[in-house]
């Protein structure tokens, strides 16, 4: 009997098949290898010379809550971020995916208004109807505001490297830095050690606006919260995570997409670089080593957004003078 | 021993969908990473990676160049420098811009890394790239090439 994890597989791999078969791709890779993302897409092909599809098969994974869903958003970012606007961008859910109502149906709408190309099961995309070949193979159809939203975002993480120094973050990229202390222990006496070091408050979960109903199109306002917050040089929004040298990357996903979605807020209807003076740090109990020839990439990839990284013992002190 | 294929197909699927594959110069850029990916398949270590040093350095100055080239030929644009180099580009790039964009700072320094490996092990007689500098080294050109891919021609 094969297991899920083989049956999944086979399904996927039918599946991309399917899509190879039904389009005109001069040039294809399955599971390809972008250094810079977090999450692979399935399927690139090259439809013709200048024009570029990039396929996530989310099929047979559950998106029904926020996170899974602004994991997915941010590996829509990422890869045109990657490979250039001009590149198609598709996502494919499976029948376990999202609902059409209720709660979720803001999920599937922000998914559905994001990507440049839906199809909600792998049946929808096998029926002749569906026109695969004009929804893969076309110019994307970006909406305006998510086309503001990325040239912002590549202006943004080009400024946000430009004084990167190593050696500030060689505690985070030891992966013999383990984590040493259960996290919920640590989001308990973390903020009062800090209220004590800096005699000042502590704000628990502080709610902070972000602009996914507006990138998303979406019918409501929505806000992101943190573990906790503090008045300092900033409005310092403070998170805090446990990570080792493996499978952080579904963690990251949803952080990169956090902060790019509080850099902004929309102001007479268009979007705008935050007025107000917010700063997210994010605690790291452990290390977020890249790979042994690349170890600063999870490291580059959070700043590049403007996260502010420390280990719980050197809190304080960016707090006071980052 | 490694081939560096899934590396090697992301690099040709990223110059055969950008925006620049139609130039007659990047198809010659094209064929060079397929001498690459073919340089994979030698069995001695030495002469692989001496093999894949020379065909990704030539690549990527190659593209660099006539990104370079192509921007001086517009109207009221800086000319391009007398010699085309690796690092004459990256300096023109930095300077000038292509089409209003620069490379990321990240970038810029990682240009500067290729360049430097890539003097180290073409001009030292008798020293050979492990299979971990050939990786950096690829990490590093995939980084470039989708910054360049991202100019607009």
């Amino acid at each position: 009997m094969p297991s899920n994890t083989q049956r999944r597989r086979t399904n996927k791999s039918q599946l991309l098949d399917f899509i190879l078969s039904a389009v005109d791709a001069e040039h294809f890779q399955k599971a390809p290898y972008f250094p810079d993302l977090l999450r692979q897409p399935d399927l690139i092909f090259v439809p013709r010379p200048g024009r570029l599809t990039a396929i996530y098969a989310y099929d047979l994974e559950r998106i029904d809550n926020w996170h899974d869903a602004i994991g997915c958003l941010e590996d829509l970012i990422e890869v045109k971020l990657a490979l250039g606007e001009h590149a198609l961008v598709a996502a494919i859910f499976g029948k376990a995916g999202v609902a059409k109502e209720g709660a979720n149906s803001e999920i599937r709408n922000l998914l559905q208004n994001s990507f440049d190309s839906v199809f909600w099961t792998a049946e929808s995309l096998k029926d002749p109807k569906s026109g695969i070949q004009e929804s893969l193979c076309s110019a994307p159809k970006l909406s305006p505001i998510m086309a503001e939203f990325l040239y912002r975002e590549k202006k943004a993480v080009f400024q946000s490297l430009a004084h990167f120094e190593k050696k500030r973050y060689l505690e985070l990229v030891d992966p013999l830095n383990k984590p040493r202390e259960p996290l919920p222990d640590l989001k308990r006496h973390l903020p009062e050690w800090l209220g004590n070091q800096l005699n000042r408050p502590i704000e628990r979960k502080p709610m902070v606006r972000n602009v996914k109903g507006f990138v998303g199109s979406l019918e409501r306002q929505y806000g992101f919260d943190f573990d906790f917050g503090v008045e300092g040089r900033h409005w310092f929004a403070i998170d805090i995570i446990r990570a080792g040298r493996y499978g952080t990357r579904a963690k990251l996903r949803y952080l990169m997409a956090k902060a790019r979605l509080l850099r902004y807020e929309v102001i007479d209807g268009s979007l705008k670089t935050r007025q107000f003076s917010l700063q997210p740090i994010l605690v790291i109990d452990g290390n977020i080593a890249g790979p042994s020839h690349d170890p600063y990439r999870y490291v580059r990839a959070l700043l590049s957004v403007g996260w502010m990284l420390t280990q719980p013992s050197d809190l304080a002190s960016v707090v006071e003078h980052g | 021993m490694k081939t560096f294929k899934k590396e090697t197909a992301a690099i040709l699927i990223q110059l055969r969908g950008s925006l620049w594959a139609p130039h007659p110069e990047v198809a010659d850029v094209i064929s060079e990473y397929e001498h690459f990916e073919r340089a994979g398949k030698t069995p001695h270590q030495e002469r692989r990676v001496s093999l894949q040093i020379f065909h990704a350095s030539r690549a990527i100055d190659s593209l660099l160049a006539h990104v370079v080239t192509h921007e001086a030929s517009k109207p009221l644009k800086q000319p391009a420098p007398p010699i085309m180099t690796l690092g004459s580009s990256q300096i023109y790039i930095r300077d000038h811009s292509i089409d209003g964009q620069q490379l990321a700072a990240t970038a810029d320094a990682e240009l500067t890394d290729i360049r430097n490996d890539r003097n180290l092990y073409l001009h030292k007689a008798n020293l050979f790239p492990a299979d971990g500098t050939i990786q950096s080294f690829l990490d590093k050109t995939i980084r470039i090439i989708s910054a360049v891919s991202n100019f607009n021609p």
